[in-house]
């Protein structure tokens, strides 16, 4: 069944290279020219057949991701409709200039139409540039996973966030709004919507009173044939609105008050030095650069309490990383943390899932830190909810992996909702 | 005895008469088309054809996902000296950078590429067109479409790599059907050259080196070119490919990148 249905897919996208209705003007013009210099024998005509049927065979074993791929093709199909038309007119006097004017008249219209809905995206980049400038940190999610780049070129805004699944995008919206409330003054979100339209979109998170609420600022119509409309909805964070009324358990040497663990002792020549905190672990050290500066250590000038870890490292092909003690499946619905991020700082989030026998894992990027929008201190929350944890996985290890820059990070926490009201 | 009625346009339709009308019309026009010198052609496809590209940029139009990210490199390049050496297929690049040296931004930069291009591939077109029918009237039929195709107008405003590989691969069937009429060494020259920029700016077109290759033995079926032939354009042709395809690519990288970039498995790699 998938393989019916890539061939379709992959002919579609062929078909589409040279525009559709074209595409079946073409074929149907083209048949009685076909016919008539196949009656000819007309090698060379065989000879173009042959190259054309070549031309669509190697986009199959290829399997080509785009119409674009094929955009040859345009030479046969403009070819073919012209030799139609002119069988046509040896055959039937004045019907192919009829059929000419027509198709380029037809031509023209779908220009017009294009046209009419060519801008959406400069308009909705317009409306959030004017409305960015009241805030400090901004930040944008797109439910519009192949348009998100040009919400981002147009928008100028670079802190932009994907959703990865489409089916539950509002649960996804919401586990985006929990993590970046700290770090962003306003929030966007584009999303595609049939009319009518939600002047507002209201969330409830578990463990708040107050329902979030997000705005629509901007919707336009983006195609003539749909009745979808680009939305944009804003959100103004305020860090008064997500106080969690939660049951806190400390992660084990989570606030780095512990020993350390010197695991590469620094050369002389060598720019590393990493010292890992007791029950933390560290990952890849072998691979680093020795010429270049990278440094775990517990630091003294601490976020809070005594001692906090600080991660530094100059950029190069690999990222410094450090990898949390254990938590088991159903001890935490959130895990917190406190970073103070450098300008130039690049630091990822995971989850690193795996089973008993560690024979089964699973890396899932949760959150992505970037000095020049996280710059400063920030309280981070990552859900890890029930339905986060899948089966066979019942660990989980938050790996923390800094590709430059230099952070501070202390108190990582495991917040408990559970018996709490949801 | 009264005067006939008016006819209908249906009556003159069913009685064929507007179709004699107009095929009288189209008759005369065709003849016309033929007495027609080729560079009034040239001309007016090329103001018909800035005319309506034009068009996009007075309006205002969205770039694509694929625009934005050529422009993204350009401009890296441009200003941080990245050069983006993912793949080898940056020739619209190298133009847009020349044009940046004149002091626009990447986005016109590449904007005016595809645009020049663009405006060029109907008078390809037309040039085929007349090589295939041997007449002024298909030629223009499929100028006038290259013209007003909504994928080629589009195409032609978008800083994508399209518009200069369909042009570059439509002077290599031009030269195909040119080297039909007349066996020049030159034309398989020329045609390895025009090959060597249409791969520079997309791999597609490494798929014409087998077309190729298939039509000097069909050619030598036909009887239009010999053993000898066949083995001399076969060898000028990848000697030019490549040589010229070299040049090119050094002019970007030094040879060493280059070496390092085939073997790159296609990786992004920056610097």
């Amino acid at each position: 069944m998938n393989l019916i249905y890539e061939f379709l897919s992959i002919g579609q996208k062929i078909f589409n290279s040279v525009y559709g209705p074209f595409s079946v003007i073409a074929l149907l013009t083209g048949i009685p020219f076909l016919a008539v210099q196949t009656k000819r024998k007309n090698a060379v005509l065989l000879f173009s057949l042959f190259c054309v049927l070549i031309i669509i065979v190697l986009r199959y074993i290829v399997r080509v991701e785009s119409s674009r791929y094929s955009i040859i093709l345009i030479f046969p199909a403009i070819f073919l409709c012209v030799g139609g038309l002119e069988t046509i007119r040896n055959a039937r006097k004045g019907l192919a200039i009829l059929l000419l004017s027509g198709l380029i008249i037809f031509f023209v219209a779908r220009i017009g139409v294009i046209l009419h809905h060519s801008q959406y995206n400069q308009d909705l980049g317009e409306i959030i540039c004017s409305d960015q400038k009241k805030f400090r940190h901004v930040s944008l999610i797109s439910a519009e996973r192949n348009a998100t780049s040009r919400f981002s070129y147009y928008s100028g805004i670079e802190d932009v966030y994907m959703p990865e699944t489409s089916d539950s995008i509002l649960e996804d919206l919401k586990k985006y709004l929990w993590y970046r409330h700290y770090s962003a003054d306003a929030i966007y979100y584009v999303i595609r919507q049939s009319p009518p339209l939600k002047s507002s979109l209201s969330f409830a998170f578990p463990g708040l009173e107050n329902k979030q609420t997000m705005k629509l600022i901007f919707h336009e119509r983006m195609s003539s044939r749909r009745k979808d409309e680009l939305c944009v909805y804003r959100q103004i964070v305020t860090t008064d609105s997500f106080l969690p009324p939660v049951r806190v358990i400390p992660l084990l040497n989570g606030d780095f008050e512990g020993r350390t663990v010197r695991v590469s002792p620094a050369g002389v020549n060598s720019g590393i030095s990493l010292g890992c905190p007791f029950q933390w672990g560290i990952l890849g050290k072998e691979h680093l650069d020795p010429h270049k500066k990278a440094e775990i250590a517990v630091v003294p000038d601490a976020l809070s309490g005594h001692a906090s870890l600080k991660m530094s490292q100059e950029s190069q092909q690999q990222d410094l990383i450090i990898f949390s003690p254990e938590i088991t499946s159903g001890s935490a619905d959130w895990v917190e943390f406190k970073a103070d991020l450098s300008s130039d700082a690049e630091l990822m989030v995971k989850f690193f899932f795996y089973d008993q026998k560690r024979t089964n894992n699973r890396a899932e990027q949760v959150l992505f830190l970037n000095g020049e929008c996280n710059a400063g201190r920030g309280i981070y929350r990552i859900p890890l909810s029930p339905q986060t944890w899948r089966n066979p996985f019942k660990y989980a290890r938050v790996v923390l992996s800094l590709k430059q820059g230099s952070v501070l990070l202390d108190d990582f926490l495991l917040l408990n909702f559970t018996g709490m009201k949801k | 005895m009264d005067p006939p009625a008016p006819r209908s346009l249906g009556e003159m339709f069913i009685k064929n008469s507007i179709f004699i009308e107009i095929g009288t019309l189209e008759d005369r026009l065709v003849r016309w088309l033929d007495k027609i010198q080729d560079r009034f052609f040239f001309l007016f496809l090329l103001f018909l054809s800035v005319l309506v590209r034009a068009l996009f940029p007075l309006v205002g139009y969205d770039l694509t996902r694929d625009g934005i990210y050529y422009v993204k490199l350009l401009n890296d390049w441009v200003t941080a000296g990245i050069v983006p050496t993912h793949r080898l297929c940056i020739l619209p690049l190298v133009f847009g950078k020349l044009l940046c040296q004149t002091g626009v931004n990447s986005q016109m930069a590449l904007f005016l590429v595809s645009f020049v291009f663009g405006n060029l591939v109907p008078i390809v077109f037309f040039l085929i067109g007349r090589e295939f029918f041997k007449h002024n009237f298909p030629a223009l039929a499929a100028g006038l479409f290259a013209v007003f195709h909504p994928v080629l107008v589009t195409f032609s405003v978008q800083p994508l790599r399209e518009m200069s590989y369909l042009f570059f691969i439509g002077l290599l069937i031009l030269l195909m059907t040119k080297i039909w009429e007349k066996n020049r060494w030159f034309l398989h020259g020329f045609s390895g050259m025009i090959l060597a920029a249409a791969s520079l700016s997309r791999y597609e077109s490494l798929e014409w080196f087998i077309f190729y290759s298939f039509y000097l033995l069909f050619l030598k079926w036909k009887r239009k070119l010999s053993w000898e032939g066949l083995f001399l354009g076969e060898v000028l042709f990848i000697i030019s490919f490549l040589g010229f395809g070299i040049l090119l690519g050094m002019m970007i990288h030094s040879p060493g990148e280059l070496f390092q970039l085939f073997y790159s498995k296609g990786q992004y790699r920056f610097r």
